[in-house]
């Protein structure tokens, strides 16, 4: 029995030495894009997380912090898993849609955290908070950082303003392959933003709350007026409300920017069509017919949905 | 006209079969999710593919407790890669929530036995 012990005892030494997830990161950031020293959202509001409940807690501060009050009892309805006893990283996406705002992932970095918590949006990250081969996953929201102190503000469990020690907080969150997302309201662009991840995550806002949606696809478009998707999708979110002006002016943008896209001159042709503009509709769907490719059948069925010619 | 709706028709039914994810904008508007996949051929076996994740992954929710209605709504807000990535390892994927009884006892265990190796 002592021999077991001791052999069990070893094994867990090992174990707990080989416990790294990625390699420590990097906090300190070039002079060429120098952060501000400390940063912190003092206001973002705290919710003493219940048995379980850190999810749909972090959930409840990041869109709080947002200016979408929503309670972590509501929440918990959307995130929790009762036989996990928690949340799913997809599912803590998809609860910020429903809510109405942007779902933004970080890239696996230190300086994106940085970055965003110093244009003072709180950020969920996912930790683990114990050893690789005995996990304990938990979601926590940085609020705040201070670089000479070397310190990492959060929101966590039932501490509300938890502060750990940079390389401490690096390494629960290396775990987790540095998993973050930050939840906005969908007239503010990440810091960090990236053009081809905004616009999907705008994509995905799309199906559960296309009014926001819409004002997502504004944002992406202020930044990035070129971007097809973005321009078709507020196309869409236009059409649906019936606003047939803006939802014409959006795809006929689509089509002199990409006038490769039979996507935009076939959604084009529809909006023409329904004006009662039917030459300029047949125009626009011939394009998108002569211009082909995978969606070639709906294409077609546009065109033949327009009498005449 | 007859034409065109008996062309219509199956694709209808065939979007209702599959409970498109994107409301479908009535007429042929291309929606916004398929301008953003670069659609390969096989775009209507993908989307076969991806009715079967959903119910696979509403089912797996609800046999894990989440209860019927709940499941169908989040699965609806979920994306295509998000249920994909759950359907493929929902079971493995950390889920962030707080330490069970289960692994409480665990850490007893080992902390009592590395103190009498001690």
């Amino acid at each position: 029995m002592r021999r077991l012990a001791r052999w069990l005892s070893a094994a867990a030494t090992l174990a707990l030495a080989a416990c790294a997830g990625l390699p420590p990161g990097e906090w300190g950031y070039p002079s060429t894009d120098p952060l501000p020293q400390r940063a912190e959202r003092t206001d973002a509001p705290f919710h003493p997380q219940e048995v379980y409940q850190c999810g749909p807690a972090a959930l409840a501060t990041a869109l709080g912090s947002a200016g979408i009050r929503r309670s972590p009892e509501e929440l918990t309805n959307e995130v929790y898993i009762p036989a996990r006893q928690g949340s799913l990283q997809p599912e803590m996406l998809a609860a910020v849609r429903r809510s109405g705002a942007v779902a933004y992932r970080l890239a696996a970095q230190p300086r994106a955290l940085l970055k965003e918590l110093a244009a003072g949006h709180p950020v969920v990250v996912l930790q683990n908070l114990r050893f690789d081969w005995a996990p304990q996953w938990h979601y926590a929201v940085a609020v705040g950082y201070d670089l000479p102190a070397r310190q990492v503000v959060l929101r966590s469990g039932r501490e509300k303003r938890l502060v750990m020690d940079l390389d401490d907080f690096d390494r629960s969150w290396a775990k987790s392959g540095r998993w973050a997302f930050v939840a906005l309201p969908p007239e503010r662009l990440p810091a960090t933003a990236v053009e081809a991840d905004y616009v999907a995550a705008a994509v995905a806002l799309e199906r559960v709350a296309p009014a926001a949606a819409e004002r997502a696809y504004r944002s992406a478009l202020g930044t990035w007026p070129n971007n097809l998707v973005a321009r078709i999708g507020f196309g869409n979110t236009a059409y649906r409300r019936g606003e047939l002006d803006a939802a014409e002016a959006a795809f006929r943008q689509a089509a002199a920017d990409h006038p490769e896209s039979g996507d935009a001159w076939n959604n084009l042709a529809q909006v023409l069509h329904e004006r009662g503009q039917r030459t300029a509709a047949r125009e626009a769907a011939k394009r998108a017919v002569a211009i082909g490719g995978p969606r070639l059948p709906a294409y077609r069925r546009t065109l033949e949905g327009i009498p005449g010619g | 006209m007859k034409k065109t709706s008996a062309r219509i028709v199956p694709v209808a039914l065939f979007s209702l079969a599959l409970g498109f994810q994107t409301p479908a904008l009535h007429a042929e508007l291309v929606a916004t999710p398929d301008v953003a996949t670069q659609a390969s051929a096989d775009a209507e076996r993908a989307k076969v593919q991806q009715f079967l994740e959903q119910a696979n992954v509403k089912e797996r929710l609800q046999a894990m407790g989440v209860d019927g209605i709940a499941a169908t709504d989040r699965v609806a807000a979920l994306d295509q890669q998000e249920i994909h990535a759950l359907a493929q390892r929902i079971d493995s994927m950390p889920a962030g929530g707080n330490i069970t009884t289960m692994e409480w006892i665990l850490i007893i265990l080992v902390a009592i036995l590395v103190v009498i190796a001690l």
